[in-house]
């Protein structure tokens, strides 16, 4: 499973923009929707596709994809 | 905390909804059309019911409370107790469940309560009622719940704008012949996850409590809206509720299988869907019935309870219900409740 790849589609999704290419390098900063109800559908979407669990503090420390991308392997 | 009280009946629950209608839609000219699409998509809210300037909870309840008495053909005289569970009180002191008494005409010497919860309010006040019967103070309790939420929040504050609705509901509670179990939790620990940070004496109002902010999520609100914070109102939802519904019906003896209808608060469709999912309890018994009401705080349980009549279903097959409130404190309640005698009625306009 390419986690980087199954996350642009869960972004794609959540944000309903199939023009949405994410980095390791992407921030909340460059996806004008990013807001409080985009994390919450984000963070429940991924945890479904994964089958995995994160806490509110996992989340709150992440600064980027990287850092996301980076806390789901170390889930799986 | 949980405990079983025998001998407790729900006769009778009536809602109120205000007349005005905000539908979410007119909102996306002030925060965009496409983010406004997305937020729907997540939340499930299409429209909520909004109070005109100078309407408060207590307006909304006594609303409810003469129609459910009118139908129950019960005498205000016959009230020995009434609680009342509301964020959104009509005064600072007295409590709002004196100014029911009053206005309803029930008699001077009832006990009267006011309980200050938001989501999980419901419940709490049936334990109140509950505990009244069951001590042999009181042989029938009228439990008030009201919130006016979309006075609260500030016009400007995207996130609580398309989901906060406001709601009032009344249901009597009395002496009988069946039982009800409840289970509470209380997180003080996170009381500043969901609350109105000034106007009370900690922080009294001023001109910095008054001045305006944007978070980084672009909502604007001041230190005497209400602010909060999503992302641990949803951890703390889908930890603690199915602690909560595990816990009572542990406690109970029964199983999932059993029960005929999970009536949740109301808070999101996506959190009711993931606790459907956690919970493995399918959706036909996690109802989700906010989509003309929004997020109606105290009243969403028989807010609910009423939008579901007015789907006609059938409450006489109701015999294990459980309820589930959720957040202010924080604080999670739930209850088990026989609901097949009960007297449900459909949302009545204010």
């Amino acid at each position: 499973m390419n986690v980087k790849e199954e996350l642009q589609a869960i972004f794609r999704d959540v944000f309903d923009d199939e023009s949405i290419i994410i980095s390791e390098s992407t921030t909340a900063n460059d996806i004008a929707e990013w807001d409080s109800f985009a994390q919450m559908t984000l963070v429940l979407s991924i945890e479904k596709c994964f089958n995995l669990k994160f806490s509110v503090q996992e989340i709150k420390l992440l600064k980027n994809v990287g850092e996301m991308i980076a806390l789901i392997e170390e889930k799986l | 905390m949980m405990v079983k009280i025998n001998g407790i009946d729900i006769t009778g629950i009536a809602s109120t909804l205000p007349p005005d209608i905000k539908n979410v839609d007119s909102l996306k000219l002030k925060f965009g059309e496409k983010i406004i699409n997305r937020i729907k998509k997540s939340t499930g809210v299409e429209s909520m019911h909004v109070v005109s300037d100078g309407v408060t909870a207590s307006d909304l309840a006594c609303k409810a409370a003469k129609y459910l008495l009118s139908v129950l053909s019960y005498d205000t005289k016959s009230i020995d107790a009434i609680v009342f569970a509301s964020f959104s009180h009509d005064y600072k002191g007295p409590g709002t469940s004196v100014i029911m008494q009053d206005r309803l005409g029930l008699s001077n010497s009832v006990a009267a309560f006011d309980l200050i919860y938001g989501c999980s309010a419901y419940t709490y006040a049936l334990f109140q009622a509950a505990l009244l019967i069951s001590s042999g103070a009181a042989s029938r309790v009228l439990v008030c719940t009201g919130e006016t939420q979309s006075r609260m929040i500030n016009p400007n504050d995207r996130a609580l704008q398309v989901i906060l609705g406001d709601a009032g509901s009344a249901t009597v509670v009395e002496k009988g012949t069946k039982n009800a179990t409840f289970y509470f939790k209380t997180r003080g620990e996170d009381y500043n996850k969901l609350y109105i940070p000034a106007g009370g004496f900690r922080n009294p109002t001023s001109k910095e409590t008054l001045k305006e902010n944007v978070d980084e999520n672009g909502n604007v609100r001041s230190k005497e809206n209400l602010f909060m914070d999503g992302m641990a109102i949803m951890e703390f939802s889908l930890i603690e509720v199915p602690l909560a519904v595990n816990g009572l019906l542990n406690y109970a003896s029964l199983k999932k299988e059993n029960i005929d209808l999970f009536a949740f608060h109301q808070p999101n469709r996506l959190i009711l869907e993931q606790l459907s999912i956690d919970l493995n309890i399918p959706l036909e018994k996690i109802p989700i019935g906010l989509q003309k009401t929004g997020n109606t705080g105290s009243a969403s349980i028989p807010l609910l309870l009423s939008v579901l009549k007015e789907k006609n279903m059938d409450f006489t097959n109701k015999s294990k219900v459980v309820t589930c409130g959720f957040g202010l404190g924080l604080t999670v309640s739930a209850g088990l409740f026989d609901l097949s005698d009960t007297k449900v009625l459909e949302p009545i306009i204010y």
